[in-house]
């Protein structure tokens, strides 16, 4: 699909599918289109081409599009004078859904005790909560996350993964999206990768880690030129990174460990490193930064 | 189809809720009803009449307030008898300063069907006693009249026209004819409180010339008393008993202190007779005198200041939607946006139409007796009553009007977004062509009412159009104003329409 907003483009050519039984992960910098695309999907915004099916059909074509997809977009998007009760209840009533439901999601996401107050009154992360809630109401297959962790203290955090998890595991759909790599890094089973409105990644975590990832070894050597030298006709790719610091690729820290001692040549400290998703992620993404400092510099 | 339903009824369910479920709405929805009543009872506390202690009016016989006056050339009968004549012209007088004194600024109001000359029966010569009449008006053809709001149109156009009146024990029928020979009927009347032995005769009158002046914050209503001559022959008379007496029927001048006189400055009439053709200068209206003001209206005062928390709760229930991106939780739950729309404005529309016929109900029945007791009361001014169909109509179209504005401003504001300009825009459609139909002249002012929603305060108007109030709504009928309300109120809802379907939430 496509959709762009007066000149830019803010989701072009976007194709991937999302699968029960799992965790999904829609991460890409700022501004990467990762809301446009969530709300085309949702029917809010009209796509320009193309067309986001669930399940297999257009969101506007639901009837009780609540029992079929929960969507958390923007907590804050509750009237401030309305108890958090009669916000969910409306909800409730709008997609034919039984009263009691609205008792059971306030008191699985743990607002019970608060939901006979008015809703302007309430923290960013009770409004995250109360956001989860709707989502929940209709007990629907598919759910869809924009930016969960927003507001959320680290308890929140914590049970928010857990959350996600869990409605994973009962095999639902779970779409989670995030500007942030670290915050997915646990939680995900399977990521989408997007960046100016282009898909980048479409891969399981592992697998991402694993491609994009290049372990390598840091030596401090006082003796950095015999050092390169070994280690280079050992089969490493070495770059000297400091005036006594080298970087080695393809070799693995016992294997560099082991040359350097045979050959004689003193080390104060050799690390090995391996690369976390954050930088796979980072590497992936350094090109499709929508407001990168350089780029802003270079006009 | 039934699921269709079953879908919409939820939706209703859920903009039900969302209306009821935020505290300070629900105070604004009954602000609007205290205002409405409030403002009404203020109202009718300011204002007052003697009209019935100075009246302009005498009592006829039903006891409504009417306007009597001829030159009345008549004899006795008893029981059964027919008057036939030949009007042969019907004109003014020659005047020797025609309106004077009159501003040319005032306007001539048109001339009823209440004046002319022919023939009748009256019990006496007092005015506002019962009579039937066939006469030839100058302007609305000849007409068949009784009692004073009895009228019965003959066939248009002007003299010469013969006449004809006969009483049958109590069925009385009047005809007409261009020659004499071929004879229409008008129509077939019996005169309550027409006694046997009554006066029968010619006559002529004619109504008072009125001038109207809109300007500033008033009107200005001058007029004087009308005057007409006509001539008449082949008069045939079956109950003829001797010579035809001349009497002036007149209306009592008001005094401020003391019984009412009968004054010597009303038209001056007269009458004359050569070889059969009778020569009569008469004035003087025979017909209905209801003062223009409009108890119902009066008592419906307040809704003016109900309207303004009324459209500004309208708005807020579109515009708040839009604050905090409430509206795609809307869409989420409910992604036809046309039926949301639809649903919003059936809640808010039903909602407000019975907090609107609430609180005309109660303005009405707590303002009635208040405005009894400052003077707008019988004769001059009938008992208004609840059960009274007119009443019920008034009540009925104030509250689709109220209804059909707060739906105009859920429309404005889905069209707008925001809530500040939506709730100006709205408040200035309907105020400003209040303030400006009440400082232009009739015609473009009863235009404007015609093209804007201030229109839709002729809802509250329980007697016909008048152009002689301040209002300038009370020149058109309460149906024309609601039709402009629904107008306004529906092209809003199809603008809104289209804009929702067509933008991203």
């Amino acid at each position: 699909m496509r959709k762009h907003f007066r000149s830019t483009v803010a989701v072009d050519d976007l194709t991937f599918t999302v699968r029960p039984g799992e965790v999904t992960g829609f991460v890409g910098p700022n501004g990467a289109g990762k809301s446009t695309t969530m709300r085309i999907i949702l029917g809010l915004d009209a796509p320009d081409a193309g067309d986001a099916l669930i399940g297999g059909q257009a969101y506007r074509a639901l009837r009780t599009p609540l029992l079929q997809v929960g969507a958390l977009l923007d907590a804050s998007a509750v009237h401030p004078g309305r108890k958090a009760r009669d916000h969910l209840l409306w909800l409730a009533h709008s997609n034919g859904i039984p009263r009691r439901r609205v008792g059971e999601v306030l008191e699985q996401v743990g607002l019970a005790s608060a939901a006979g107050r008015r809703a302007g009154g309430y923290s960013l992360g009770m409004q995250q909560r109360l956001g989860i809630a709707a989502a929940l109401l209709g007990d629907p297959p598919v759910l869809m996350f924009d930016e969960p962790v927003n507001g959320l203290d680290p308890d929140g955090i914590v049970w928010i993964r857990g959350l996600m998890r869990s409605l994973a595991a009962e095999g639902r759909v779970v779409f989670v999206s995030s500007h942030l790599m670290s915050e997915l890094q646990d939680t995900a089973d399977h990521l989408i990768v997007i960046g100016r409105g282009r898909l980048i990644a479409d891969t399981s975590v592992a697998k991402l880690i694993a491609a994009a990832s290049r372990d390598r070894v840091v030596v401090h050597t006082a003796r950095r030129a015999d050092a390169m030298t070994l280690l280079a006709n050992a089969g490493g790719t070495v770059a000297a990174t400091d005036a006594e610091i080298l970087t080695v690729e393809g070799l693995t820290g016992e294997r560099t460990a082991a040359l350097l001692t045979e050959a004689g040549l003193a080390f104060s400290e050799l690390r090995s490193h391996r690369a976390s998703l954050e930088e796979a992620y980072m590497e992936l993404t350094r090109d499709a930064v929508e407001f990168s400092v350089t780029e802003e510099e270079g006009r | 189809m039934t699921a269709a339903r079953e879908n919409f009824g939820r939706l209703l369910l859920a903009e039900w809720t969302k209306l009821r479920s935020v505290r300070r709405w629900v105070i604004t929805l009954f602000g609007v009803a205290v205002l409405t009543v409030g403002i009404s009872v203020l109202a009718a506390n300011g204002g007052s009449t003697d009209i019935n202690k100075q009246p302009n009016f005498v009592t006829g016989p039903d006891g409504s307030p009417v306007s009597d006056g001829m030159e009345f050339v008549h004899q006795p009968i008893a029981g059964d008898g027919v008057i036939t004549v030949r009007v042969a012209s019907l004109g003014k007088p020659p005047e020797e300063n025609p309106g004077r004194g009159m501003n040319p600024d005032f306007k001539s109001l048109p001339v009823g069907p209440w004046g002319g000359a022919g023939v009748i029966i009256k019990d006496g010569t007092r005015a506002g006693s019962a009579y039937a009449s066939v006469l030839l008006t100058p302007t609305h053809g000849v007409r068949m009249q009784s009692n004073y709001t009895t009228d019965l149109a003959g066939s248009d156009g002007g003299g010469p026209r013969w006449l004809r009146l006969s009483r049958t024990g109590e069925k009385i029928i009047g005809s007409e004819s261009a020659d004499g020979t071929t004879w229409r009927k008008i129509g077939e009347l019996t005169v309550p409180g027409l006694p046997r032995d009554a006066e029968m005769g010619m006559f002529v009158s004619a109504e008072p010339e009125m001038r109207l002046m809109r300007q500033a914050g008033g009107t200005s209503v001058g007029g004087h008393p009308g005057k007409a001559v006509a001539t008449f022959d082949n008069l045939q008379f079956s109950a003829a008993s001797g010579e035809w007496r001349d009497d002036r029927v007149d209306m009592p001048i008001p005094e401020p202190d003391g019984p009412p006189v009968h004054g010597t400055d009303g038209p001056q009439g007269s009458v004359t007779e050569a070889n059969g053709t009778y020569t009569i200068m008469g004035g003087g209206k025979i017909g209905p005198e209801v003062p223009p003001d409009d108890m119902v209206q009066i008592s419906l005062f307040g809704v003016i200041a109900g309207l303004m928390a009324l459209i500004a709760i309208s708005v807020l229930f579109a515009t708040s939607e839009y604050r905090r991106g409430m509206i795609r939780t809307t869409f989420l739950a409910s992604p036809r946006r046309g039926r949301v729309l639809a649903a919003k404005a059936i809640v808010l529309g039903g909602v407000t139409y019975l907090i609107g016929l609430a609180a005309a109900v109660t303005a009405f029945l707590i303002t009635q007796p208040v405005l009894r007791e400052h003077g707008f009361a019988p004769p001059a001014f009938a008992k208004e009553s609840l059960t009274d169909p007119t009443v019920i109509r008034t009540l009925l179209l104030t509250a689709a009007f109220m209804a059909g504005v707060a739906v105009f401003s859920l429309a404005v504001g889905t069209i707008m977004r925001r809530s500040a300009a939506a709730i100006t825009t709205v408040i200035v459609l309907v105020i400003l062509p209040v303030i400006v139909g009440s400082l232009l002249q009739a015609a473009p002012a009863r235009w404007l009412m015609h093209v804007t929603l201030a229109g839709g305060f002729a809802t509250q108007r329980a007697k016909p159009p008048s152009d002689t109030l301040v209002e300038p709504w009370s020149m058109i009928g309460p149906w024309t104003g609601l039709a402009v309300t629904v107008a306004y109120a529906g092209a809003a809802l199809l603008l809104a329409w289209w804009l929702l379907r067509r933008r991203d939430a």
